[in-house]
């Protein structure tokens, strides 16, 4: 069996009166794309936003690399290797699309106010090294030539590529993507597909939360599913899709007609 | 938005270049004074515009920092008679601690609420000016501060003082230009734009929240301490609410999207009401018709207004040439 | 890129060569005719917080303008006064200063109308050498005297001795003191801490409030747990009058004597019923009907408040009276010497027995406050209109 890079276990937060998430334990191996799926309001963002940080767990850990992180700021667990993408789109929209992505590079270096103010000879081969940086992953994502327009004024699918090109920024081994097909077309997801099939190949990690079944069954390696807070089941996207307790979650939709 | 560095520095030289000469085109001493009053506002307002228009945090206590320096420069040059500079250091240094002490809590709240905390922040201040009667004299305030001095020798022209304040209102901008341009000034405008997306990669959203505003707690401050010396007298007046506004009005006229705003504000707003000392009583009713104005017609203020007239001219040039 | 900055460049010139252009312009062609006017300048807080002190200054520094150049000015000159607003700022008060001293070089300056803006300007006043006549009432203005600056307003130095006269002559000894937390209110209480224990009186209870506060009975309650004879309160508008009020809702009976700085219609207005009783030092303006036909200020009292009554439709208040002095002490300064600002400034040194509204003036070169005790009347309110008190 490889490595697990994340692994989550016993997760259970509260808000308030409300078990948004509860006792969810599941992992991830390194090089997989695994998918967490599961009707609205099943927890899926709430878990994403504990594995990065933004939320801290009522009960249970989350480890990434061997390291129980939980407890990490956010800003802590990203310069670990754990890079995200945002289901409604936080772009830096007062910045340019080629700052958007240097911004990406933040963890990757060092160089603070003093050799900012004095233009120290270090800080601006940093500066030169995040620009090249910068520039490559917009390449690879296809937006080079809108480097220097404001980030708000890209088009939707655009911005989510670009959203990605600034999460791979770091070079992370690890990266949870939030419903990155949610508002394309579906020639766009097909790209999105690519890009993420893509992301696989270079050797990083994926954690998904996504609607788009399609896109799910095709390019995961593995599949979660939550309903209310709770995992009721795990597996490959063939075992998924005829899983009675799946099924059942959906409504009774059935599955394989989504597919 | 486009700009590059190395244009921000052409522009610099420029100004540089025109606040030398600027001495030898005017007639006399009293504007000489008012463009003093220019350099003292505008390192608390570039300061500012670092702190709210880069990393969109409000203050509307600035204040009392700018209090902080002017009494720490009174009370250390009058009562305890610290040499002159020393006292300067240490109200920079005292402001810078009192920031990072009140700003780890503060800065973790947002919007209204930040609003708020700062608005207070500002008033405990100013009430510690009032009331504090032992130590800062009270509403009557300090007499008898100390001009500054350089190796020793009194600086007695205001010609010297135009000089001395506008080289440092100088470096402020540069030191803001440099860092707006850098991993930290990235860093900073992403918090702006997004909280969450800017911990997400990687950055210290309320390390940075922090540095910044000690940051601008202490260059207004160090104006602060310049004023002190240069007025040679304070009373808590002048360090309330209404000059928190001034500072923010500054910034939002001048234009929130470059730290040139805060240069076109702090030259604006100190030398219109002097420039309409002319119209005798009706002044107030000009000086606020002009706000209004540019607020209506140049909501990214006179920068912003600039930038749109400076893309005009550049698109008409470029479809005559085609 | 090059583009972008040639165009900014050109931008940042454009605007530097027309502020210089507005700033050249604006003062060219004033320097000609300086020799024609002798130009006076006032400082006064016409907006802002204070504007109830500067808008009477004002109108009384316009209307008196008016009326010597009337009368054909100062020894054929016509007399120009250029009256700038500082809006109770101190920053404002320098620039303004500043104007007055390089741009339009005047001979003299009337005002500020504030201790705070006073104070910040001094300075500029000796370094520049020119008279100043300021209409505020701290008496760390003229206590050192400065060589440049003089002062018309009465002080705390000259109305807490009449206070405690009063109360001496009632066998009353043990006072409370309440007083406004700002500038006025600090002064008065310094100054009575001064006078009061040498005179055998003892402050039994220090109370403070501030001037927006709404209710003062905590503070009264206080008081009233004392063995206090007298309640001493320094302030201005509109504290006191809430005091005043809070006092008859306590029923306390013991007496209520309050500054000069309420001396005004406003206070009885604000008080109502309460004020009656109440008793305070005053300059005469406010009983000049009751005055003896020989008082020496009589006539002079009832010529300003008619010329002011005629001018403005409304009666003049002792704000408007310190302009008057400061004023007219630096024309009759001009009148005597001529154009010259250091002449001026001997001359208003030299000053004595220079009947004014504020009272009689002696100036000296170790006294720049030319009023005295003498210049107040114990006044007290009867039916809502002001009696003078014989305590003489």
């Amino acid at each position: 069996m490889a490595q697990q890079l994340l692994e989550v276990r016993n997760l259970t937060i509260k808000f308030g009166g409300l078990v948004a998430v509860n006792d969810v334990s599941f992992g991830v191996d390194a090089g997989m794309i695994k998918a967490l799926i599961g009707p609205n309001g099943a927890g899926k963002t709430t878990i994403f936003n504990i594995v990065s940080g933004v939320y801290k767990p009522t009960l249970g850990q989350v480890f990434f690399k061997g390291v129980s992180i939980e407890k990490l700021p956010q800003h802590k667990i990203a310069s670990l290797g754990l890079s995200r993408t945002f289901q409604n789109v936080q772009l830096f929209g007062n910045m340019t699309v080629l700052e958007n992505v240097m911004v990406g590079c933040h963890a990757k270096f060092k160089s603070g106010m003093i050799g900012a103010v004095f233009r120290l000879p270090s800080m601006l081969s940093e500066e030169r090294k995040i620009r090249e940086m910068a520039a490559a992953r917009l390449e690879a994502v296809g937006l080079e030539d809108s480097a220097s327009l404001p980030a708000g004024s890209l088009p939707f699918g655009k911005q989510k590529a670009l959203e990605i090109a600034r999460a791979l920024a770091s070079e992370p081994d690890f990266l949870l993507l939030d419903e990155p097909a949610a508002g394309l077309n579906s020639a766009e997801t097909v790209e999105i597909g690519k890009i993420i099939a893509d992301l696989k190949k270079r050797g990083i990690t994926i954690l998904l939360v996504e609607h788009d079944m399609g896109l799910v069954m095709n390019i995961s390696d593995e599949v979660v599913v939550l309903d209310y807070g709770k995992k009721i089941a795990e597996g490959t996207p063939r075992e998924i899709q005829n899983n009675q307790a799946v099924i059942a979650a959906y409504l009774g939709e059935d599955i394989e007609q989504m597919v | 938005m486009k700009k590059t560095l190395k244009s921000d520095y052409g522009i610099l030289i420029a100004f540089t270049a025109l606040v030398s000469v600027v001495p030898f085109m005017l007639a006399n001493k009293y504007y000489i004074s008012v463009l003093i009053f220019v350099a003292i506002n505008m390192i608390v307002a570039v300061g500012l515009n670092l702190l709210v228009c880069h990393a969109g945090q409000i203050s509307l206590g600035h204040a009392g920092f700018y209090g902080i320096g002017a009494y720490t420069t009174a009370v250390l040059t009058t009562a305890h008679h610290c040499p002159v500079w020393v006292d300067t250091l240490i109200a920079v240094a005292l402001a810078a601690l009192i920031a990072w002490i009140m700003g780890t809590p503060t800065l973790k709240l947002k919007g209204h609420y930040l609003a708020v905390a700062t608005l207070g922040l500002g008033i405990i201040m100013h009430i510690v000016f009032n009331e504090w009667e032992k130590v800062t004299g009270g509403p009557s305030g300090i007499v008898g501060i100390p001009g500054l001095s350089i190796f020793g020798r009194g600086i007695g022209s205001d010609l010297a003082y135009y000089y001395l304040f506008w080289s440092f209102a100088l470096l402020t901008l540069l030191v803001a230009l440099n860092l707006v341009k850098s991993r930290v000034g990235r860093a900073m405008r992403a918090l702006h734009g997004s909280e969450v997306a800017a911990a997400a990669m990687g950055i210290n959203v309320s390390g940075y929240k922090v540095k910044i505003f000690v940051l601008s707690a202490a260059l207004a401050a160090l104006a602060g301490s310049f004023y002190a010396h240069y007025v040679t007298f304070i009373s808590p007046t002048g360090f309330g609410l209404s000059f928190s506004i001034l500072l923010l009005t500054m910034i939002i006229v001048g234009g929130a999207e470059s730290v040139w705003g805060a240069v076109i504000g702090s030259v604006v707003l100190t030398s219109l009401p002097e420039f309409l000392r002319g119209f005798k009583d009706y002044d107030v009713v000009i000086y606020g018709f002009i706000l209004v104005a540019v607020v209506i017609f140049l909501p990214a203020g006179i920068i912003g207004g600039l930038r749109i007239l400076k893309e005009r001219i550049g698109r008409r040039g470029t479809a005559e040439s085609a | 890129m090059f583009k972008s900055m040639r165009v900014l460049f050109t931008v940042m010139l454009l605007v530097g060569v027309t502020f210089c252009a507005v700033l050249l312009s604006g003062c060219a062609p004033k320097q000609k005719k300086a020799d024609e006017a002798y130009k006076i300048g006032a400082i006064l807080s016409i907006t802002g917080r204070a504007s109830p002190i500067g808008q009477p200054e004002k109108e009384t520094v316009e209307l008196l303008q008016e009326q010597i150049n009337k009368a054909g000015g100062i020894n054929g000159h016509k007399v120009e006064i250029i009256v700038e607003d500082d809006a109770g700022d101190e920053t404002k008060a320098v620039m303004a200063a500043k104007k007055l001293l390089n741009k339009d070089n005047v001979l003299a300056v009337v005002g500020p109308s504030l201790s705070g803006t006073t104070l910040a300007i001094v300075k500029l006043f000796e370094e520049s050498q020119t008279p100043m006549v300021s209409c505020a009432a701290s008496v760390k203005i003229t206590d050192p005297v400065q060589k440049w600056i003089f002062q018309v307003a009465l002080t705390d130095r000259y109305s807490i001795p009449n206070i405690l006269r009063y109360l001496e002559s009632k066998g009353i000894k043990k006072i409370a003191f309440i007083s406004d937390s700002n500038a006025y209110g600090q002064s008065g209480l310094a100054e009575m801490e001064n006078t009061a224990p040498q005179k055998g009186f003892e402050i039994v209870a220090k109370e403070t409030f501030g001037g927006e506060d709404t209710d003062m009975t905590p503070q009264l309650t206080r008081i009233k747990g004392t063995d206090a004879q007298a309640v001493v309160c320094w302030g201005t508008n509109p504290g006191p009058a809430v005091i005043t009020r809070n006092m008859k809702q306590l029923k306390m009976t013991i007496p209520l004597i309050q500054s000069q700085g309420v001396a005004n219609a406003k206070y009885i207005e604000l008080s109502g019923d309460a004020a009656n009783g109440v008793v305070m030092p005053a300059g005469r303006m406010i009983v000049t009907a009751q005055l003896a036909e020989n008082d020496p200020q009589k006539p002079i009292l009832l010529e300003y408040q008619k010329a002011f009554e005629a001018k403005y439709k409304k009666t003049p208040d002792h704000y408007g009276g310190h302009a008057y002095d400061a004023v007219k002490l630096i024309f009759k300064a001009l009148e005597k010497v001529g154009p010259d600002k250091a002449l001026i400034r001997d001359e208003i040194e030299k000053t004595t027995n220079f009947v004014g509204i504020d009272g009689i003036f002696n100036y000296s070169a170790t006294n720049h406050n030319g009023l005295s005790e003498d210049s107040f009347e114990m006044v007290q309110i009867v039916d809502g209109k002001w009696t003078i008190l014989k305590t003489k």
